[in-house]
């Protein structure tokens, strides 16, 4: 997915700077425009990876605003409708028109809302729209932000949930989300005992992996699906996909209405993402602790240290 | 305009440092939130990448 990591470092593409990223916002509104209906002053809401889109496109109107044909705004690193780059959520506060917003349940503390705006509908909607449910099989690949967030969210939506992870370091993790089974993808084995098993496979991994493995893992009719973006270029052998009338799909965020879907989701089900506070002077080192696999599973900053 | 807090950072690889920047008027349909936490959104290769895995 789009990464706060990836931007700050500026390795996808030119970027205007100084940047502030942040596409994860939870917090309250403290004033609205006259013609606002939707919000009023002290409602708790939230704002993703974007903020705003044409309006107009097909895509739009089948409220799939993340695949505006004219492209969406992003949250930062964009331009917006009045020609200004856009700043994003590392920041005490945000103006955003009222239809890029979303109401967050009651019962949803605001921190550990913040990561449900990205991790959270980055694996919801993949899961909503490749029907993850009841005598379904689903495989989770990764074991990070997004991994934990679709380990609980298959679960909570009645999947048989398996994780795919390098190693079996966060097993005992992954099974307390929600995981009925978890196995190292390091281990040879692993690939031959499920070999045709999956309906659904969610790739979290940004890494170039071979994704071929993946492919022999789907069952007939069966999807993989990247949320993960590799900066290289995977190699696909197609006789991986053509016995069985395999997938293989991408996925981005997901519509505003299917946001707002995944939080009541997520708050009926009490699904909340595992995150570790920090304080703005924390960023810097956080990137260090995320560079170096040392997060579980998100760090989320309390914006009243800026 | 109004006035933010925040943290920016002034290139790739370079450290976050305290900033304040503008939003924005109002426009009609526009809301002012207040942001009380932000997300650091991870991305998996960087991290598969520097720990040399595949």
């Amino acid at each position: 997915m789009h990464s706060d990591i990836h931007t700050a470092h500026g390795e996808w593409g030119e970027v205007n700077y100084p940047l502030v990223p942040g596409h994860e916002i939870a917090g309250v509104v403290t004033a609205v425009g006259p013609d606002v209906t939707k919000y009023k002053m002290g409602d708790r809401v939230g704002v993703g990876c974007m903020v705003d889109s044409c309006g107009e496109c097909k895509n739009c109107h089948k409220g799939e605003e993340q695949y505006c044909i004219k492209g969406n705004v992003p949250t930062y690193a964009g331009v917006d409708k009045y020609g200004e780059p856009t700043q994003g959520g590392y920041s005490t506060h945000i103006v955003v028109t009222e239809d890029f917003v979303v109401r967050i349940p009651d019962n949803i503390p605001l921190d550990a809302a913040a990561p449900l705006l990205c991790a959270g509908i980055t694996t919801y909607s993949p899961l909503n729209h490749w029907d993850a449910g009841p005598e379904k099989k689903v495989a989770v690949v990764g074991m990070g932000g997004l991994g934990h967030m679709a380990v609980k969210i298959a679960h909570a939506m009645g999947a048989e949930v398996t994780v795919l992870s390098q190693s079996l370091k966060k097993k005992e993790d992954g099974l307390e989300f929600g995981a009925d089974d978890y196995n190292a993808t390091s281990d040879p084995e692993t690939f031959n005992k499920l070999a045709g098993t999956f309906d659904l496979i969610i790739n979290t991994v940004s890494a170039k992996i071979d994704i071929n493995a993946y492919f022999s893992l789907l069952a007939l009719d069966g999807t993989l699906v990247n949320v993960g973006a590799p900066a290289e270029p995977l190699s696909v052998n197609v006789f991986s996909l053509i016995p069985h009338r395999r997938s293989f799909a991408g996925s981005m965020i997901g519509g505003i209405c299917e946001t707002q879907e995944m939080l009541n989701f997520c708050a009926e089900h009490n699904i909340l993402p595992k995150i570790e506070v920090i304080s703005a002077d924390q960023i810097d080192e956080a990137y260090e602790r995320v560079l170096a696999s040392d997060v579980k599973y998100r760090f989320v900053i309390d914006t009243s240290t800026m | 305009m109004i006035t933010a807090k925040a943290r920016a950072v002034d290139g790739p690889d370079k450290p976050f440092r305290a900033a304040e920047i503008k939003r924005r008027d109002l426009d009609s349909n526009d809301v002012l939130i207040e942001i009380k936490f932000a997300g650091i959104c991870i991305l998996t290769s960087i991290r598969l990448t520097v720990n040399g895995e595949k």
